[in-house]
């Protein structure tokens, strides 16, 4: 029911206090404004139907027909803006490569990138685009499995012949690279791709694999920057490396990473996963940016516009806003000349959305000591994308988090050697060295423990923690 | 010397167009000016092939859209409130309205910039997507004012967004989609001293001719109404008539309608029987209802 501009009784009390006279005057030509409005005539969308323009799962995005890697930079950076996925908007960009490069003559694919930047998902959604994914972390042998020269029946549980029609994806292939055989292993790849299987590892030959090409994909990790691409011959589409070539793209790959988690959060429910929106933790986003340690000035101010919002809402959503800039302040000056500045913030990020669906999957009374235990050994082991799995694993998957027990060891033992994450978070007062010592019969082991002011930040969302043990 | 506009590479326009102060040394690929973030001169360099941008004094770099977020970022951050006279221009009541679509004062220039989006995120995830500047254009002969998009920052036919994404409440039931951010701003002005503001939402496309597929996502499953301008007819080469704002709603209604999600229903602001009113003004829109009435 429209305010009454006339009453005596209305009260505006906002921002947007407005002069009465003029109101009632918009107001009633509002009305007018509205009285005017009417259905669509039915010509106007004859022949319509709903769906006939054709929207991918997800996003509005048609394949867009990609000819060189340039042009799949440039939809992947377009899909990254229009989609709300990080899986989708690759499986569109596969969709794209391989209705135009990979149909027909196989081809090699290069994909090298630092850690929680694509590279899996990408190789994933392979899979989902050709229906058959065959995926290796360690390539130990291609041709395993013998055939005997006799006619003996006996099935050939090769590689070769269990990949026959299908693709096959070396995932993290630098543990492979980094093989003391390695000339030799890339030589059979050479002889996959060109269709000539005869390696030594089998005992004899089929001839049903003379000719047998095999499409390969290839995950990697910087460390296949050290490769000459003559070793593998001429058979790339192309050699990409995601973190020297497009560093935007990268961001965006973090951004909608973040996005993500501080939009959705997996809570378990009657031990089923259910997601949940957390549109605090979404607003608390909003009223951050960039790598600053603070608040944006005008948070309050868009908290109040944004209206609806109670004051007790309003304070959480404030705290949960200086946790997350404090999450994301910008590296120290000795880091940003090395490589481990993008590293040590794309890591951060990575904690903050770590808490982030800590908060929903532990709930709010048992984040505190547990939920940065757990963020502790986020910040030990990060290696190589472990972090998602970690976070996989706080959404309710079946895997216990890895932690690396020997850097663990290396830190108790000495704390010079620091993984670049937590030096980082030494330096921006997030965490500190506490070192053992003994005294009156008890023996404190040295420890990383949280600084004060993270942990008053902690509280201040999730309230103190019943268990003093420090943490 | 500062570049000229016909000098100016492409990839170098997004910050010419804000008013960076900058010049191509020739011989050199990188443009140097003026730190559009710290103000310390000659400081501030940019690729003239990839538009990257970083400045040697306080650090900060990026691409075009990172410019225009920054930019955008600082100039809104400064709680500088249009002026009233701005605010009259427009057809509001009060300044502050300028707040919530995020119109401001560019920290560079003083003109008055005003954020459009992507329509993938809304409410508080919104990204910024274009940023346009309300600068002077001439036109027939007469000097106004015209939004203009940043050029250089998304490719062809790309390069608009769409207005009022924070705002936006996907658990409200209806949409009203305006014809240019004034009118939108007018509008939801008034409807926020209502109940209707409890189930509406009010967008705004950059003008009657642009819609990109992808905002269709913002309409589904809701009750939409399309407000545009009450466009007289055009005569166009070859001796065809057009009507702009009507044929833009139809345009809108059918890539609702064939949506895989299409809207409930899809409404328009319906002049007269022959597509406009010629007892209004050629032009004439929502805020000239509001502000002027019928």
């Amino acid at each position: 029911m429209p305010l009454n501009p006339h009453s005596s009784s209305v009260g505006i009390r906002n921002a947007l206090a407005l002069p009465l006279t003029a109101l009632s005057d918009r107001l009633a030509r509002l009305e007018s404004l509205l009285s005017r409005i009417a259905p669509v005539p039915a010509e106007w969308v004859k022949g319509v139907t709903p769906g006939s323009r054709k929207r991918k799962k997800g996003d509005d995005l048609e394949a867009i027909p990609c000819t060189s890697w340039d042009t799949l930079v440039g939809a992947w950076k377009k899909a990254m803006e229009w989609t709300d996925g990080l899986d989708v908007t690759l499986s569109v960009m596969l969709a794209s490569v391989l209705s135009t490069e990979a149909l027909g003559e196989p081809i090699w694919l290069i994909i090298i990138g630092p850690p929680s930047t694509g590279k899996t998902t990408l190789a994933e959604g392979l899979g989902v685009a050709q229906g058959h994914i065959v995926c290796l972390d360690v390539l130990t042998g291609l041709c395993t499995g013998a055939m005997p020269l006799k006619d003996a029946p006996r099935e050939d549980i090769s590689l070769v012949e269990r990949i026959r029609g299908k693709t096959l994806i070396i995932k993290d292939g630098d543990t492979l690279l980094k093989a003391p055989n390695r000339s030799q292993i890339l030589a059979e790849l050479r002889a996959l791709y060109d269709g000539a299987i005869r390696t030594h590892y089998r005992n004899g030959r089929r001839p049903s694999h003379d000719n047998h090409k095999v499409t390969v994909h290839f995950c990697g990790t910087p460390s296949l920057h050290e490769l000459d691409a003559a070793e593998l011959g001429a058979r790339f589409l192309h050699v990409y490396v995601m973190d020297g070539i497009d560093a935007e793209l990268e961001r965006a790959v973090n951004r909608s990473v973040m996005l993500r988690a501080f939009s959705n959060i997996s809570v378990i429910a009657n031990g089923k996963p259910e997601t949940r929106l957390d549109p605090k933790m979404a607003l608390a986003k909003g009223l951050t940016g960039g790598f600053v340690n603070h608040l944006r000035s005008n948070a309050e101010a868009i908290l109040s516009l944004r209206g609806g919002i109670s004051s007790h809402d309003a304070t959480t959503i404030m705290n949960y806003g200086e946790f997350i800039s404090f999450m994301r302040a910008r590296p120290g000056k000795e880091q940003d000349e090395e490589v481990y500045r993008e590293f040590s913030s794309r890591l951060v990020e990575q904690l903050a959305r770590l808490a982030a669906c800590l908060a929903g999957v532990l709930g709010k009374d048992q984040v505190g000591t547990e939920v940065m235990r757990r963020v502790r050994k986020v910040a030990l082991d990060t290696a190589r994308g472990t972090t998602l799995k970690i976070a996989q694993y706080l959404y309710g998957a079946n895997r216990v988090g890895m932690e690396s027990g020997t850097l663990q060891y290396l830190l108790c033992k000495k704390d010079e050697k620091v993984s670049p994450l937590l030096s980082f978070l030494r330096e921006i007062g997030a965490v500190e060295w506490i070192p053992g010592g003994a005294g009156k019969g008890l023996r404190v082991s040295p420890r990383w423990r949280l600084t004060e002011r993270l942990q008053g930040l902690c509280e201040s969302i999730w309230g103190k923690n019943d268990d003093d043990a420090p943490e | 010397m500062p570049l000229k506009a016909a000098d100016t590479p492409s990839a170098l326009r997004p910050y010419r167009f804000h008013g960076v102060n900058f010049s191509l040394p020739p011989g050199s690929t990188q443009a140097v000016g003026d730190c559009p973030v710290c103000g310390k001169e000659g400081k501030w360099y940019a690729s003239h092939e990839t538009g990257l941008w970083d400045c040697k004094s306080c650090g900060s770099k990026g691409n075009s859209i990172d410019f225009l977020r920054g930019l955008w970022e600082r100039s809104s951050s400064s709680k500088t409130i249009p002026n009233y006279s701005m605010t009259t221009d427009r057809g509001l009541l009060h300044p502050e309205t300028f707040v919530p679509w995020g119109i401001c004062k560019s920290a560079i220039s003083d003109e008055y910039i005003v954020p459009a989006y992507s329509g993938t995120e809304t409410g508080a995830s919104a990204k910024l997507y274009q940023l346009y500047r309300y600068c002077p254009f001439l036109h027939k002969g007469k000097w106004g004012r015209r939004l203009m998009p940043t050029p250089g920052v998304h490719e062809a036919g790309l390069s608009h967004g769409i207005h009022g994404c924070p705002l936006y409440d996907p658990k409200k039931e209806a949409v009203y989609l305006c014809e240019g951010v004034w009118d939108a701003c007018c509008l939801w002005e008034t409807l926020n001293k209502t109940e209707r503001i409890k189930t509406v939402n009010v967008l705004a496309v950059p003008s009657c001719s642009v819609f990109q597929d992808s905002w269709c996502r913002l309409f589904s499953g809701k009750a939409v109404t399309l407000l545009f301008d009450n466009d007289y007819p055009r005569q166009l080469e070859g001796g065809r008539q057009t009507l702009p704002a009507l044929e833009g709603m139809q345009r809108v209604a059918r890539a609702l309608m064939g949506d895989a999600k299409p809207p409930t229903s899809v409404s328009y602001l319906s002049w007269g029987k022959d597509g406009y009113d010629g007892s209004l003004p050629d032009g004439y829109d929502v805020r000239d209802i509001l502000t002027k009435g019928m």
